[in-house]
């Protein structure tokens, strides 16, 4: 399988916290996922892959070349999101594409203004007097004028309702229908990863807990309700995390199926993403 | 490069109006005040102003995205450095109109006219010089302080000195050539292009070090 971005035990260093020995690559044709709580080290991670801030160990590969052959070149081919940043909130959306027309090598003006009207944005009035949604609309029809083959979004769909969010969803499972497109995408918002992700990249506290096919993630995973002493039964090979209440326990287990196998006497369930995540942060380990 | 400067002329464009206006009124000053140098000292203020201007919209918005575009860091730079170098033009073009009026209205000479110019821009390129690095490793904010302590210090020198100096240095000084003075303006400019150019790689080991 082809891929479109390769980390190697990228390593990046700050006083008081460290991305860690991060190795992941990112198939050609699939969106991935990138999920953690705040700090976690998701843009950190995505701003060492863009080059804006400098890895102290490990290698990143860009479509197979390392990235500082590949830069600034590649980020012709990427469509970027980041939260927080604009290019210009005094320009108009003409303005800015009359702009982005002389930075993107492949800009498409007829591909931007279709995008724009299908979003109803108003050409002619200034960017810093739009919402928050119609900001994000506008970097999303900026990230898909210029023939991108890989979009990079960093908590881009973050303060938006519900209707907008399943819009951009929509964008980005058309966007990946040509299997030569990548998706790499950071959210809070897991239910959003379910809806669209292949893989989930878990990050907390800078190293990266798991990384895998989502479908196989849930399948694998599951909650186990018992006892205490029930508890105390469970082979430590199976708990990935517990959580305990005046009921009893719930334990996130691993190799769900085997274990059902085994002990069909417990009383299990499938989980979802977010459950994972948050045994994974806040549950007891044994 | 050409979509960043091209950011920054619309930019111009929106504050256009404003800067004429006060381009416009201190030509009236500057004539009525029989003083044309006066209108060159005010431009070289509204470009120092229109030069950050243009860094307070890349700080805003965040060097991050223009990071994410297909843009390298000594692009962003350069243009930044052009942007200043298109200043300094639109400073010369609005002397030269200011010297034109003055001659036409109060048939002042013009004889002087060149070497000022020569002067005020090599104070313009010194002082964007400093500048601009400073406002690459600082910000903007803290480089405004800096910039008011560059207008300020020349003027403490100069009446301090008028005060401890003897008297007969200011004789002695007066003893030197009248063609080195003469060519005083046009060496301090070719100096001030030189610090100028050095200016330009400061800025650039400081912004490729920077992160973001």
């Amino acid at each position: 399988m082809e891929t479109t971005i390769s980390l190697k035990n990228v390593t990046k260093k700050y006083a008081d916290f460290t991305l860690d020995h991060i190795t992941m690559d990112i198939p050609k044709g699939s969106i991935v996922g990138l999920v953690g709580e705040n700090g976690a080290g998701k843009t950190t991670l995505i701003k060492a892959i863009l080059q804006m801030n400098a890895i102290q160990e490990g290698e990143i590969l860009l479509d197979g070349k390392r990235m500082e052959e590949a830069m600034p070149q590649w980020k012709d081919s990427a469509g970027v999101i980041l939260s927080g940043v604009e290019f210009a909130s005094r320009l108009n959306a003409r303005q800015l594409g009359a702009c982005m027309n002389q930075i993107y090598g492949h800009w498409q003006s007829e591909t931007y203004e279709k995008y724009l009207a299908d979003f109803q944005i108003d050409q002619n009035k200034n960017i810093k007097d739009y919402s928050k949604g119609m900001k994000m609309k506008l970097d999303l029809a900026v990230a898909l004028s210029h023939q991108a083959k890989t979009l990079i979004f960093d908590e881009a769909t973050s303060g938006l309702d519900p209707v907008v969010r399943d819009d951009i969803l929509d964008i980005l499972l058309e966007f990946i229908q040509d299997e030569t497109h990548t998706v790499l995408i950071s959210s809070h918002i897991i239910s959003d990863l379910e809806k669209i992700a292949d893989y989930i990249a878990f990050l907390h506290k800078g190293r990266l807990q798991f990384y895998m096919n989502k479908d196989e993630l849930l399948y694998q995973f599951g909650i186990v309700h018992c006892t205490a002493d029930e508890y105390g039964n469970i082979p430590d090979t199976y708990v990935q995390g517990v959580r305990r209440n005046q009921f009893g326990c719930e334990v996130l287990v691993n190799h769900l199926k085997d274990f059902q196998k085994r002990y069909p006497g417990y009383h299990t369930e499938r989980t979802s993403i977010e459950d994972i995540i948050l045994f994974y942060v806040k549950g007891e380990k044994r | 490069m050409k979509g960043l400067l091209l950011r920054d002329l619309y930019n111009l464009k929106l504050y256009s109006r404003q800067y004429l206006i006060v381009l416009v009124c201190f030509c009236v000053f500057g004539i009525g005040m029989d003083m044309p140098s006066y209108m060159m000292w005010m431009s070289l203020v509204v470009g120092i102003n229109l030069s950050f201007a243009a860094f307070n919209m890349d700080e805003a918005g965040g060097y991050a995205y223009l990071l994410s575009c297909p843009l390298d860091r000594k692009s962003l730079i350069l243009e930044k450095y052009l942007t200043v170098i298109l200043n300094a033009v639109m400073i010369l073009a609005y002397s030269a109109i200011g010297e034109v009026l003055n001659h036409l209205v109060k048939g002042t000479g013009t004889e002087s006219w060149l070497a000022s110019i020569f002067a005020v821009q090599g104070i313009y390129f010194f002082v964007m010089s400093v500048l601009v690095p400073v406002a690459y490793r600082y910000g903007v904010e803290k480089t405004r302080i800096v910039m008011l302590i560059i207008i300020l210090a020349p003027v403490v020198i100069i009446l301090v000195s008028v005060k401890i100096l003897e008297a007969d240095a200011f004789i002695r000084i007066s003893g030197v050539s009248d063609s080195f003075f003469a060519m005083l303006p046009y060496l301090f400019f070719a100096v001030c292009l030189v610090i100028f150019g050095c200016s330009y790689l400061i800025s650039f080991k400081i912004f490729q070090k920077m992160e973001f």
